[in-house]
Order: structure tokens, then C-alpha cells, then sequence
């Protein structure tokens, strides 16, 4: 596999097998997968929720997890045994810890490509019209879920340390040249 | 048993109490706490049989805590668990070299508390 660059196949069988664990497991819910796109911006529905955690280490960059603000009430609901009619700190909460699994979970099983990653702590954002974007224009690769009558999509997107190291300096050796 | 539940995940948190329960743990009080700072607070006048303790926390995260209460001459015997996400062979041995008695790795199902829970009661 290249050093440059990751099988988005690999990758979808490692966000698959995460996603499909994590819902098993801690919500009692099956999903299915669909095929993943790649995008330069994942924009949320009208309301939505956006969760979303660094990656760092020989590879580095984001995952996380992108639904409509009604997924994100039933993710919450089907995790914890209550209802919530809408998007308060609890559902945010829920949501960020499915993330934090899933992402989690999946940077292990990519570990042996990637070697060791880093993980920081999710932040989870609710809003209309929202659009998430990577400095470096790097693409997401983004995986499709849905269950029942809800959908719900996990983005990655990762590169190299040394190239993003090495886009930044090229950004700053231009500016200086421009001075 | 008396439980200190330590996760920035009030989800977590409320899970995990399900699931101790759900899975046959003979439970006392529970108590919680966000991260390893305020664990530490509570271990002023709460005192656990056992931790369970999340790795990736703001403040003081798990393996912080851990170093401080294997430091600590009071409460250096305490059982502590850690449960995350982390579960690469290096972060088990990590905590298990720093004096966790056993890992889980998040997700979890009642079965795995179970065994785990099960294998504290026979030390």
C-alpha cells in the first residue's frame, strides 16, 4: 500500500467493522453500511450535528461523525433509555462518545498501515447549513450508514504527517517570498 | 461493592451503570467523576472497592490518575480498571506496568463486565 496515500477499501473495512461493533454493542442496533464517496466537504443536513475528533502520529488528520439533529436524538435515545425531543447537552454528549468509539475504534484496526495514532478528545457541534472543511484541501472520505429510518455518516480523512509538514512549510516559504 | 466511575462521558457514565448492574455486579453506592482531578477529589470521602477509569480525559486523564494513587500510600491498593478505546497492546501494558488490574475496551457488553468483575471477586 502506498505511503502516500490509504486504500479507501481498507479503510472502509475498518470503518465498517468499527461502526457495526460499536452500534452492536452499546445501542443493541444493526446498521448498513453503504459504498463510501469521497468529498471535500461534508455539509450537514438543514440541522444537524457534526462530531468530530484529531488524529495524529505518522499519519494525521480527522474523523468523525455527521446526522440530522432528529439521527442524532435517536442515537442518544437508543444509547441511554430516554427520549429527547431535541439536541441538548445529553444527545451532544452520547453522540460524541459513539464517535470517540467508532473513531477509536477504528484507528486500531488501521494501526498496522498507519502505525500508532493519537487520539484527542471529541467536539461535537449542532447548528444549521454547516459545512466541515480540512486546511490542506484534503479530501474526506465519507462512509454511509443508515438504520431503520435514520442515516448517519463517518468522514476521514488522513495524510501523511511529513507531507502536511511539508505543504506547511511550502506555505510559509511562499509568504516570505511575497513579503 | 462500592463503584467510582471516572469518564468525561455522562453518556458513559449513565451506560456503565446500566451495564454493571444489568450484569449481576452485587453493587452498593456508585459515584462519579468527569476526569482524574475530580476522581481524586471525591476519593476524600467516597471510598470505592473498585475504580473504573477512562483513559482519554481533559485535566487529569487515566493514566495520571492512576500514577497518583499507585503513589499514594492510602489508597495504592485499590483495584482501579481502566476502560477505553485505546486498546492497542502497548496502552494495555502501559496501564497494566503503571497498576491497573485489568483493561476493558470500549464497547463493551454485559458480558465483559461481567468477567472482569468476576475475575476482582476472585483476587
Amino acid at each position: 500500500m502506498s505511503k502516500q496515500e490509504l486504500d479507501v477499501d481498507f479503510l472502509a473495512d475498518a470503518m465498517r467493522a468499527a461502526a457495526l461493533e460499536v452500534f452492536g454493542t452499546m445501542l443493541g442496533i444493526e446498521i448498513e453500511p453503504s459504498v463510501p464517496t469521497p468529498g471535500v466537504a461534508v455539509a450537514s443536513e438543514d440541522h444537524g450535528v457534526v462530531s468530530l475528533l484529531g488524529l495524529t502520529g505518522e499519519w494525521t488528520g480527522s474523523g468523525g461523525l455527521c446526522c440530522s439533529a432528529e439521527c442524532a436524538c435517536w442515537i442518544a435515545s437508543q444509547m441511554l433509555f430516554s427520549e429527547y425531543p431535541e439536541v441538548n447537552d445529553e444527545v451532544r454528549d452520547a453522540v460524541g462518545e459513539i464517535t470517540n468509539m467508532i473513531v477509536g475504534n477504528f484507528k486500531n484496526s488501521i494501526g498496522s498501515v498507519t502505525g500508532p495514532l493519537g487520539m484527542s478528545t471529541p467536539t461535537v457541534i449542532c447548528g444549521h447549513d454547516m459545512t466541515t472543511t480540512n486546511s490542506g484541501a484534503h479530501e474526506w472520505i465519507v462512509f454511509p450508514f443508515t438504520s431503520q429510518e435514520h442515516s448517519f455518516r463517518m468522514m476521514v480523512q488522513l495524510q501523511p504527517a511529513r507531507q502536511l509538514a511539508s505543504r506547511a512549510h511550502d506555505s510559509i516559504h511562499h509568504m516570505l517570498l511575497n513579503q | 461493592m462500592n463503584i467510582l466511575i471516572v469518564d468525561d462521558s455522562m453518556a458513559l457514565r449513565k451506560i456503565l451503570q446500566r451495564v454493571i448492574r444489568n450484569a449481576g455486579v452485587t453493587v452498593g453506592q456508585i459515584q462519579e467523576a468527569a476526569d482524574g482531578q475530580l476522581a481524586l477529589q471525591c476519593l476524600e470521602q467516597f471510598k470505592p472497592d473498585v475504580i473504573l477509569s477512562d483513559i482519554n480525559m481533559p485535566n487529569m486523564d487515566g493514566l495520571e490518575l492512576l500514577k497518583k494513587l499507585k503513589g499514594s500510600e492510602t489508597l495504592k491498593n485499590l483495584p482501579v480498571i481502566m476502560i477505553s478505546t485505546e486498546a492497542s497492546r502497548e496502552r494495555v501494558m502501559e496501564s497494566i506496568e503503571l497498576g491497573a488490574c485489568n483493561f476493558i475496551r470500549k464497547p463493551f457488553s454485559e458480558d465483559d463486565i461481567r468477567e472482569k468483575f468476576g475475575l476482582l471477586a476472585k483476587k
